[in-house]
């Protein structure tokens, strides 16, 4: 029966809800500070910087009263995959530095440089792992919306982009728990019918036949919806285009002033630790 | 054209909701698994037109860079883009244009015309997937040529052709009802 449980089996980040200093930032500075840390993640060697910045993402779950077990829980099936890119890297691609071999395998060595980048895709992933999911857990789909509505609007000539933009992706994050159910539904309907879901013994075009009696009712069960929400949208006077007003309003308040200091200051400290720490010489840099 | 307007939006939000609902499901056959995003990327453009189709494609991409976990397996950022699959992400740019741009779902078309153009619409859009994904993989990994193919092409080639095969059979299907629903605002 799990496969019919579509809906639980969404590894979507779950927003939960609370009250404190993280969850009330503004939704822009919120997206804008989740891609300044990407460029942090990105920026940071692995020692010391990949820690620190681990324990500052820390810092920020704790303020927002987020256990760590709750917001690294998709980690574990990932992980089989990262140590694959590992074992690719260190047996596929050519090595940039002479270094001294740790350990000799037949005609396979094992250098300094395999466990630092082993390192450094780990510490990597974990940090933006830790990262989104403290995102989507302190920031709900609307103030996504709006934040993303804030963000493009230099980049719209036309008065209406960004708010199109915005109205899109709202749509679509209504449309997506929408289309899982009724793919449930669908999936459920089909296998009482006969339908073998989840049978894993066929081949791979007997399985992909039986996603065709899936698809097709998701097809016309979604474009029944998005006529009826077209005439509920122009029943409601909805025009393109034209100024609106907002139900939520988001303004910006000291807070968010701080913040956006505290992350100018975290990213300018990286760039500065970036050009005077160097390990093993200024040729090797990891 | 208020109308139009409004229904070009909300099929543009359903496209983009159906490739990014597709990113949380794989087909586990054998050793590659099989997603099924790259077959509503072209299926958005061949039911959409052009424009919706890459206004869809572009939302989602969107969506995932300010961290939406939306691309394959529910992961996100700008950390997709420019790694090693990234490519393929950008492919999807080129092949929902296209798609919508061979197969032109405000034609009208005899039958035994109708198929063997929707499976080489399907075929090509694919194919343009791949385009920009192989090089990108093989600059991002630092490999060769012959390694990158057997990595990032070969094994994918038997889902991409039944996937291509799916979308054709779907894009005849659906093509009348998505070309009615746009169509139907034209008429006030």
């Amino acid at each position: 029966m799990n496969d019919f449980e579509i809906l639980h089996n969404l590894s979507m980040g779950q927003y939960k809800p609370g009250n404190t200093v993280i969850h009330n930032l503004n939704p822009a500075l919120k997206i804008m500070a989740l891609l300044v840390l990407m460029g942090m993640v990105f920026f940071s060697p692995l020692i010391p910087q990949m820690p620190l910045l681990f324990f500052l993402l820390v810092i920020f779950a704790r303020l927002a009263r987020l256990k760590l077990r709750f917001l690294l829980k998709g980690v574990r099936p990932v992980l089989p995959f990262l140590l694959l890119i590992a074992l690719i890297q260190m047996f596929l691609i050519p090595r940039f530095y002479q270094t001294e071999a740790l350990l000799h395998f037949y005609s396979w060595e094992l250098h300094p440089e395999d466990l630092l980048f082993t390192g450094k895709l780990f510490g990597r992933f974990f940090c933006l792992f830790l990262l989104f999911t403290l995102f989507t857990s302190v920031t709900t789909v609307s103030e996504i919306s709006h934040g993303a509505e804030i963000l493009f609007r230099p980049l719209g000539r036309k008065k209406g982009l960004s708010h199109d933009l915005s109205l899109v992706i709202t749509i679509t994050f209504r449309f997506i728990p929408i289309l899982a159910m009724e793919a449930e539904h669908i999936t459920k309907a089909q296998a009482s019918r006969g339908g073998s879901f989840g049978t894993w013994k066929m081949g791979l075009i007997k399985k992909m036949r039986l996603y065709i009696p899936l698809v097709i009712p998701l097809f016309v069960a979604a474009l029944e919806r998005a006529e009826i929400l077209v005439e509920a949208m122009e029943a409601r006077c909805y025009e393109p285009g034209k100024e609106r007003s907002r139900l939520a309003e988001y303004p910006w308040t000291v807070g968010d002033t701080r913040a956006l200091v505290f992350l100018i200051l975290g990213f300018l400290l990286l760039l500065l630790s970036r050009f005077l720490i160097s390990i093993g010489g200024s040729n090797v840099r990891f | 054209m208020t109308k139009e307007i409004i229904r070009k939006t909300v099929l543009t939000a359903l496209f983009t909701s159906l490739i990014a609902a597709s990113s949380f499901f794989t087909i586990p056959v054998g050793p590659v698994p099989v997603v099924l995003t790259t077959m509503f990327v072209v299926l958005s453009g061949m039911l959409g037109g052009p424009q919706i189709g890459l206004s869809s494609v572009v939302t989602y991409l969107i969506m995932g860079i300010i961290g939406l976990p939306v691309f394959a397996g529910g992961t996100a950022g700008l950390a997709k883009i420019m790694g090693p699959t990234g490519g393929f992400l950008l492919g999807y740019l080129l092949a929902a244009p296209a798609a919508g741009w061979m197969y032109n779902s405000k034609k009208d078309r005899s039958k035994p015309l109708e198929i063997p153009l929707a499976v080489i619409t399907s075929l090509l859009a694919g194919a343009l997937i791949y385009l920009p994904g192989i090089p990108w993989l093989k600059q991002s990994l630092s490999m060769d040529w012959p390694t990158v193919l057997k990595a990032g092409l070969y094994p994918f080639i038997p889902g991409f052709v039944i996937k291509s095969m799916a979308a054709a059979a779907l894009g005849c299907s659906m093509k009348n009802r998505f070309r009615d629903f746009l169509s139907t605002g034209k008429e006030d």
